[in-house]
C-alpha cells in the first residue's frame, strides 16, 4: 500500500519519492546487474541505464497487473542484455557439444554466501554467464532464451551446461581450500 | 515465462542468491548512480520538450507559408477579376465622366488613400512637366493589368535605368480605358509602411498621347492588397569545426578538431519585405555536416587482458574513455592483435574521431540591402537560428603501436547511448551576404555566403569533463526566390 503511495508520487515526477523507490529496490536491481556483469562498474552502468528506463517509464506500470518489484527487475534484465548487446561488438555465443551434468550436487555448499556466488558468476565467461541469469535466476526457458539472444536451442543448453560446470568447480575448489585451511 | 524444472546446481542458485546474503554493502548501489541517472532523465524530458517545440515551430512556419501562399494567389485572382472589369469598359464613351470611371475602376481593384506625400507628388509633376499629367497607381495592380491579354491591347515593356531610379518603360497600344494607342512610362518611386503597416508601393506613370481627362488625380495613391513576400529555396556547400574551450581534462590529448571538414545542406525559406531595403527572412534548412578530431594516450600493456577467440586467435580487451568534442564515449573492444605485445610495453594509442550530425535549424534574419545596379543587388543579414541535432554517428578509427611496432589497427563505432550527455538542441548565430540576381519578374537567382557559430556548447558541463565544444560554420548557397 505504501509503494503504491510512493510509486503514484513517484509517478508525477516527485523526486523525493523516486529516490525513496531506489532505495527500497537498488539492492536487487543492482544484484541483477552485478550477475551480468564482469565487473561493477560495468554493472554500475547498466544500473544507470535501467533507473533512466524504469523512471522514465514509471507511468506505464499498472499496479493492478504485477508488482512494481518483478515490473521494474524485468527492465532491469532488459536493460543489462541491451547494454552487453552494444559493448560486445562481436556477440557471439560459441556452439558447443553438450555435456552430460547429471553429478550429484555436494550438500555442504550452505556456507557460501550470494556475495561469493555472484562473484563466481561474474567469473563465468559472457555466454555463461548470460545463459545462466537468464535460465536459474530469471526463470526463462531454453526456448525463450534462445529467442532473446538470438541462438539455438542447443547453444543455450551447452552453454548453460558449461557454466555448471564452471562454477560447480569453483565451488569444490573453495570447499577444498576451506577444508585444508 | 515458462515453468522450468530445476536441478539442486540451479536451485541452491536461485534461493541462495535471492537470499542476498553477504558482506554489508557489497550490493548496495552508490546514490551517485541515481543522481546521474535523474540528470540524464531530466536532460532526455528536455529534449523531448524541446522536440515538440520544435515541431510545434515547424508546423506554424508551413502554416504561414501556406496562408501566404494562399492570400497571394487570392490576390492575384482579385486583380484579373478587376482587370476582365475594366477591360469591359472599352465599350463605352470615353468622354464621358471619364476621371469617376477610372477612379471606381481602379477602387474596386485597390484602396484609394489621400497621399501623405504631397510634396512627392508635386515634384513629380514639375520635373515630368513635358508629360501631359502623372498618375500613381498600385504596382501590383498595374502590372497585373499590364499583363493581361486585353482584347485590344498590346504591351511592349523594357526595364530601363535613370537618375538611380529603376524605370520600366511600357508601350501599352490599345488601352482598357480608352480606344487610343498610347505611351506610357512607369517610374518606381519607393515603398514605405503605413501606419497599418503594410506595404506601398508606388509607380508614377508618364503617358502620352492621351487627353488629360482620361486619368486621375495625380495627388491619389493606391495601397496594394498584397504586401511583397518572396520564396525561395537554396542548397548549400557548408564545412564546420569545432572549438573548444576549458579543455582541463586528465589523460588524453585532443587536437585536430579546429579542422573545417565538409558537408552540406537543403532548405527553403520565405522572405517579408518591410521596405525595399529591409527584409524579414524564416528559413528551414536540414544541413549534414561532420568534425574529426584525434585522441592520443598511453597506456602499459597488460597481459591479463589477452584472451583467445573461439577459433583460436590471440585477442586483446581495450577499454578506453574518449571524450570527444561531442561527448564522453566509453568503448570496450575485442581486437585482434597484428603483433604480440609483452608485459609492460607502453602503448600509444591513437585514435581518430569522426563525428557526422544531421541537423534540423529553423532561422529568423534580417537583411539589409546594400546596393541595387541594374539587375543586381547586394545585401547584409543576420540571422539567429534554432539547430536540433537528428542524428549523430561516430565512427573511430584506432591505432595502438609502441614505439617499435603496431601492435593492432581497427575500425569501431559508438552508439548514441554510449555516450555521455550532450546537447540536442544548440542556438547558433550567422552573418550573411546575398547577391541576388533578377532573371524574370518573379523569380531571382540567390548566392549567399555564410559564417555561423553556434552560441551554447554542444557538450553538457559536468564535473569531471568540462571541456566546451562550440561549432563554426561557413557555407557558400546556391538558391532561387520566387516573388509572391
Amino acid at each position: 500500500m505504501k509503494d503504491i503511495f510512493i510509486i503514484n508520487q513517484a509517478k508525477s515526477g516527485d523526486r523525493s519519492a523516486q529516490r525513496d523507490l531506489y532505495h527500497a529496490y537498488s539492492k536487487d536491481w543492482f544484484s541483477i546487474c552485478l550477475r551480468y556483469h564482469k565487473n561493477r562498474s560495468d554493472a554500475e552502468d547498466a544500473l544507470q541505464n535501467a533507473l533512466i528506463k524504469i523512471f522514465g517509464q514509471l507511468k506505464q506500470f499498472n499496479p493492478e497487473l504485477g508488482e512494481f518489484g518483478a515490473w521494474s527487475s524485468k527492465v532491469v534484465v532488459n536493460e543489462n542484455l541491451l547494454l552487453i548487446k552494444k559493448r560486445t561488438l562481436n556477440y557471439e555465443l560459441k556452439e558447443v557439444e553438450e555435456q552430460s551434468d547429471e553429478k550429484e550436487e555436494d550438500s555442504n555448499y550452505n556456507g557460501l554466501s550470494a556475495e561469493v556466488l555472484t562473484l563466481m558468476i561474474q567469473e563465468l565467461p559472457l555466454g555463461y554467464r548470460t545463459v545462466f541469469n537468464l535460465y536459474v535466476l530469471e526463470g526463462y526457458s531454453h526456448k525463450e532464451i534462445s529467442d532473446i539472444l538470438n541462438i539455438s536451442l542447443g547453444t543455450s543448453k551447452s552453454q548453460l551446461s558449461k557454466a555448471k560446470l564452471m562454477l560447480r568447480k569453483q565451488i569444490e575448489s573453495i570447499m577444498l581450500n576451506s577444508k585444508v585451511s | 515465462m515458462s515453468k522450468i524444472t530445476k536441478d539442486k546446481l540451479e536451485e541452491f542458485f536461485d534461493k541462495r542468491i535471492k537470499k542476498q546474503t553477504g558482506a554489508e554493502g557489497w550490493n548496495l548501489p552508490s546514490d551517485d548512480i541515481f543522481e546521474a541517472a535523474m540528470v540524464s532523465l531530466d536532460v532526455e524530458n528536455k529534449d523531448r520538450k524541446l522536440k515538440w517545440i520544435l515541431y510545434f515551430l515547424t508546423a506554424v512556419f508551413v502554416l504561414t507559408l501556406s496562408i501566404f501562399l494562399y492570400q497571394s494567389n487570392l490576390n492575384k485572382e482579385t486583380a484579373n477579376i478587376a482587370i476582365s472589369e475594366s477591360q469591359e469598359l472599352d465599350e463605352i464613351p470615353v468622354e464621358v465622366n471619364n476621371e469617376n470611371l477610372i477612379k471606381e475602376d481602379i477602387q474596386k481593384d485597390v484602396q484609394i488613400i489621400q497621399t501623405k506625400e504631397e510634396k512627392q507628388s508635386t515634384n513629380s509633376v514639375n520635373i515630368e512637366s513635358e508629360s501631359n499629367l502623372l498618375e500613381t497607381v498600385s504596382q501590383n495592380a498595374f502590372t497585373e493589368g499590364l499583363t493581361q491579354e486585353g482584347n485590344n491591347s498590346k504591351l511592349n515593356r523594357e526595364v530601363i535605368e535613370e537618375e538611380g531610379k529603376e524605370l520600366v518603360k511600357l508601350v501599352y497600344l490599345g488601352s482598357a480605358l480608352v480606344n487610343k494607342s498610347v505611351e506610357q512610362k512607369i517610374l518606381f518611386v519607393d515603398e514605405f509602411v503605413s501606419l497599418e503597416n503594410k506595404a506601398i508601393s508606388f509607380l508614377q506613370i508618364e503617358s502620352r498621347g492621351l487627353p488629360e481627362t482620361n486619368f486621375i488625380n495625380p495627388e491619389m495613391e493606391m495601397k496594394t492588397h498584397s504586401a511583397p513576400y518572396a520564396l525561395f529555396v537554396q542548397g548549400s556547400l557548408f564545412q564546420s569545426s569545432i572549438f573548444m574551450k576549458d579543455i582541463g581534462v586528465n589523460n588524453f590529448t585532443l587536437e585536430g578538431y579546429e579542422k573545417y571538414n565538409s558537408g552540406f545542406s537543403a532548405g527553403l525559406g520565405l522572405q517579408k519585405a518591410f521596405t525595399n531595403k529591409l527584409k524579414l527572412e524564416a528559413t528551414f534548412n536540414w544541413i549534414h555536416f561532420s568534425n574529426s578530431s584525434i585522441y592520443t594516450s598511453e597506456f602499459v600493456y597488460d597481459e591479463s587482458n589477452e584472451f583467445y577467440s573461439s577459433n583460436g586467435e590471440l585477442m586483446y580487451h581495450n577499454e578506453m574513455e574518449l571524450s570527444t568534442p561531442r561527448a564522453i564515449i566509453s568503448m570496450n573492444d575485442d581486437i585482434s592483435m597484428d603483433n604480440h605485445m609483452v608485459s609492460q610495453d607502453r602503448i600509444t594509442n591513437k585514435t581518430e574521431v569522426i563525428e557526422s550530425y544531421d541537423v534540423l535549424q529553423l532561422g529568423i534574419g534580417l537583411n539589409y540591402e546594400l546596393l541595387r545596379k541594374g539587375k543586381l543587388s547586394i545585401d547584409l543579414g543576420v540571422s539567429p537560428g534554432l539547430n536540433y541535432i537528428l542524428n549523430v554517428n561516430t565512427n573511430l578509427n584506432t591505432i595502438l603501436a609502441s614505439d617499435k611496432e603496431q601492435m593492432a589497427s581497427y575500425q569501431s563505432t559508438a552508439e548514441n547511448t554510449q555516450v555521455g550527455n550532450f546537447n540536442k538542441i544548440y542556438f547558433d548565430a550567422k552573418a550573411s551576404i546575398n547577391l541576388h540576381y533578377r532573371i524574370s519578374d518573379n523569380l531571382k537567382l540567390r548566392i549567399s555566403g555564410l559564417y555561423g557559430q553556434s552560441l551554447n556548447s554542444l557538450k553538457e558541463y559536468n564535473s569531471t569533463d568540462s571541456a566546451k565544444s562550440y561549432f563554426k560554420t561557413r557555407s557558400l548557397s546556391l538558391g532561387l526566390a520566387y516573388s509572391l
